[in-house]
């Protein structure tokens, strides 16, 4: 912060009231590291305040006051946060408290060598000489929203009582402190922040959304998300989908790289905390789950000390080399402000920066860097720029600020228009661009998708989108055509009758033993729970799969654990009918009719164990089989590898299975309705003699 | 007449018996009943206080007692047998780091002095 003591309560500029202004006041500001209070101790020690020493240094303490906490800043409606920070200005700290929480005017400025009067707003006093205030033991959220509407709508565009852009809770009369909770301790309870850094020890103690959610605490609505896949639920934290966009510009770039602190809003031509769309940004955290945030993008200057560790410059040490080549400095992207973006403006200022740090206390080694997404650069020995990566270099060139409020009404949340929401191609969700560099070379913002962002190539998403999206609504189509094509040709053409067996060719011969018909089956039972439950997931039939399987997240487990089952049985068929699906010559004559199917009545080849079409639909389940398995398997696994990969697993899978289920009602048609004598096979093992001769006379003779 | 005198028969005097009872329970209870209410609206106020300044002496104005010195939130709030002024202000909003700050605190930064806003680079 580069501030003393002092200064935390009483700078000023301009754009930006003293830190005290909205630190309630005790702790740091009533005494000092030692523990003294600092009034008291300049008193007794006047010469602190020409000493380097942090607490003391070109302080008035003695004459202000210190800033003991004031209770009423949070506890007193209608407390003036405008009052105590004009006192502030003045050096007024002692007399902040009874300003601002309307209890009297005060006349006269520290600041200005007077010594300050109270006069009380005798009204407020009972005869008594009491004062009986409305203190209310929780503190209203206009108050919180003083200074943390303030600090967050920078940080991440927060909105909070706000008509125009409310957040659900809010709308229904939750406030701050019923989420976040504090006891006599004050310690209130805090969110998901995986920036900041205070009391890290208390994140995540707030109320989350599980919290009330899943068990109606409040009248909490408890979601059955019966559209929603369950591995959606897993790795997407609630945020992402029920704040789909922020309704107030935040901060998007912050740049310190001319001595002044710049700052760019996040709906670009928008001042920061003006009324303006934006969506956030996504990032996977530690605990797997995809959250919303604002990617601050923050433009610095810093110096790589002799131990090689980057310490961020102060804005007065940056600004005396600025000034040197402020010159020299273009607006390349002509939104009026200087752009430190080309290798000769980095040069110029690394090297400025060379000779106004000689003689800086803070550095033991003069080595400027220039942090700017995604690069850090540097001057090597020969005084050329070099660049590395800022992930490798260890320095931070953008902050993620976690976003929690402005959670919208269910019917606004992503997915409530189903998959089309984020998977559609070209939906913001993943195709939206978000920057990377705020200025490169020419002056331009480098952007990224937020597929990128996430770890996903712009491939695999689209793939991916084109499978659940696009086709979504023709899956459905195809299956119905199927469906329709052979009921069409059941009436048209008609089933494959025998004809009236000669004496010889009565009776019956083995066709399956009982090893291959337990394949079968095992492949046949596994593929219907499957089809079942994956057409479920695809389709969102939520409740269906809430019936039969307790969920979707169960439906998930049992179309995991079915798929091995499936994958098996698939190997198992590879291994035992490779050879009967060996095309041979004759196939082509049989294909070329398509076996007598659409109305040929002449002779065709004759066929072996499996005719040319269950050959080519033989080799089709083994392909598509091992797809489905070796995809299925990614799937299970799809915490342990990247995004891209299960994005392109998930595509296949979701291809393979409906084209699969499309021809398991042809396969199943072919061998009920439209070939009476087949299906016995499937359980007995055994057909007639007649069908063999018929269907089969080739391998009928070889048996025979 | 409406009234009638000379002593009342059995059943109006049974009558007049349950309705005096009736009425020096209805007293009895609003004896009871407001003072409850009164106090349980009284629990959700603030009752009243005097403002003293840092010194501790009393702030009253219509007694030109201190009449022009600023109130302090510690020896007003934090009177004996108020708020404990001393456990409140441990909470991070006040002490912001500054309970913890070191020129040592952390290795990997060690431009950061603690992990709260003072103290913090």
């Amino acid at each position: 912060m580069d501030l003393t003591e002092w200064d935390f309560a009483t700078q000023f500029d301009p754009a930006m009231p003293s830190c005290a202004s909205c630190h309630p006041g005790g702790g740091g500001m009533e005494y000092d590291r030692q523990g003294n209070r600092y009034d008291q101790y300049l008193a007794a020690h006047p010469e602190l305040a020409k000493t380097p020493d942090g607490d003391y240094y070109q302080s008035e303490w003695d004459k202000s006051g210190v800033l003991e906490a004031d209770c009423l800043i949070c506890h007193l409606p209608n407390y003036s946060w405008t009052a105590r920070m004009n006192q502030l200005a003045n050096y007024n700290l002692k007399w902040a408290a009874t300003v601002g929480a309307g209890l009297g005017e005060v006349q006269g400025s520290v600041r200005a060598g007077q010594v300050p009067v109270v006069t009380y707003n005798l009204r407020l006093f009972n005869q008594d000489g009491t004062v009986s205030l409305n203190i209310l033991k929780s503190p209203p959220d206009a108050n919180c929203l003083q200074c943390h509407g303030f600090a967050d709508t920078l940080k991440r565009g927060l909105t909070w009582n706000d008509p125009q852009h409310p957040d659900v809770h809010n709308a229904q009369g939750i406030s701050c402190v019923t989420c976040h909770p504090s006891g006599i301790d004050h310690n209130f309870a805090k969110g998901h922040t995986p920036t900041e850094t205070v009391r890290d020890d208390l994140d995540n103690t707030m109320k989350s959304c599980q919290d009330c959610h899943s068990t109606g605490y409040m009248g909490a609505t408890i979601p059955t998300h019966y559209n929603i896949p369950a591995s959606h639920l897993q790795t997407i934290a609630c945020e992402t989908c029920h704040i789909p966009s922020l309704g107030v510009a935040g901060r998007k770039i912050l740049d310190i790289s001319t001595g002044a602190e710049l700052q760019l809003s996040t709906v670009p031509g928008t001042p920061v905390g003006a009324p303006g769309q934006w969506m956030p940004d996504y990032v996977k955290e530690s605990d797997g789950k995809i959250h919303p945030v604002n990617r601050m993008i923050l433009v610095w200057f810093g110096n790589r000390n002799a131990d090689g560790h980057v310490v961020p410059l102060f804005l007065k040490e940056i600004q005396p080399a600025y000034d040197l080549v402020k010159g020299q400095v273009r607006d390349d992207n002509g939104d009026g402000l200087p752009d430190v973006n080309t290798d000769a403006e980095i040069t110029a200022m690394l090297k400025a920066l060379a000779k106004t740090l000689i003689g800086n206390p803070r550095v033991d080694k003069i080595d400027p860097v220039y942090v700017k997404d995604p690069y850090m650069y540097s001057l090597d020995q020969n005084g050329q720029l070099t660049k590395e990566d800022v992930e490798a270099a260890g320095v931070e060139a953008h902050a993620n600020f976690a976003i929690s409020h402005d959670v919208a009404a269910p019917g606004q949340a992503l997915g409530a228009g189903g998959c089309k929401d984020c998977h559609a191609p070209g939906s913001p969700f993943f195709f939206g661009q978000v920057m990377l560099d705020p200025w490169n070379g020419s002056g331009q913002p480098t952007m990224q998708t937020r597929a990128s962002e996430l770890g996903i190539s712009n491939g695999a998403a689209t793939f991916l989108g084109f499978a659940v999206a696009t086709m979504r609504p023709w899956w459905g189509i195809l299956l119905l055509l199927v469906l329709l094509a052979v009921v069409l040709h059941f009436v048209v053409v008609g089933p494959h009758r025998l004809e009236a067996a000669e004496p010889a060719d009565t009776g019956t011969i083995e066709r399956f033993a009982w090893s291959e018909r337990l394949i079968h089956l095992a492949v046949l039972v596994s593929f219907v729970l499957l089809g079942l439950t994956g057409l479920g997931i695809l389709f969102g039939w939520g409740r269906l799969l809430d019936s039969l399987f307790g969920g979707a997240g169960q439906a998930t487990l049992w179309h995991s654990a079915v798929g091995i089952v499936f994958f098996a049985g698939v190997l198992f068929m590879a291994i035992r009918w490779w050879r009967d699906g060996l095309l041979a010559k004759t196939d082509w004559g049989w294909l070329r009719h398509a076996g007598g199917y659409l109305g040929y009545h002449g002779e065709l080849p004759p066929q072996g164990r499996f005719n040319a079409g269950q050959k080519l639909y033989y080799w089709g389940v083994i392909v598509g089989g091992l797809g489905l398995g070796i995809t299925g398997v990614l799937l299970i696994l799809r915490d342990r590898l990247p995004l891209s990969v299960v994005f392109v697993a998930g595509g296949i899978h979701i291809v393979l299975a409906v084209v699969g289920v499309a021809a398991v009602l042809g396969h199943a048609y072919l061998g009920t309705f439209a070939n009476p004598g087949t299906i016995q096979a499937m359980f007995t093992g055994k057909v007639t003699r007649a069908w063999a001769k018929l269907h089969h006379s080739g391998w009928f003779a070889g048996m025979h | 007449m409406f009234l009638q005198w000379g002593p009342p028969g059995p059943r109006k005097f049974l009558g007049r018996v349950t309705l005096f009872i009736f009425m020096l329970a209805l007293v009895g209870a609003s004896l009871v009943a407001v003072p409850l209410a009164a106090r349980a609206y009284a629990d959700t106020a603030h009752p009243p206080i005097y403002l003293r300044t840092e010194s501790g002496q009393i702030i009253n104005p219509l007694a030109g007692q201190n009449a022009d010195q600023p109130y302090s939130p510690e020896k007003t709030c934090g009177l004996s047998g108020c708020h404990d002024y001393n456990q409140i202000t441990q909470g991070y909003h006040f002490q912001q780091g500054h309970d913890v700050i070191s020129d040592h605190y952390s290795t990997t930064n060690p431009e950061s002095l603690s992990p709260g806003m003072q103290g913090k680079y």
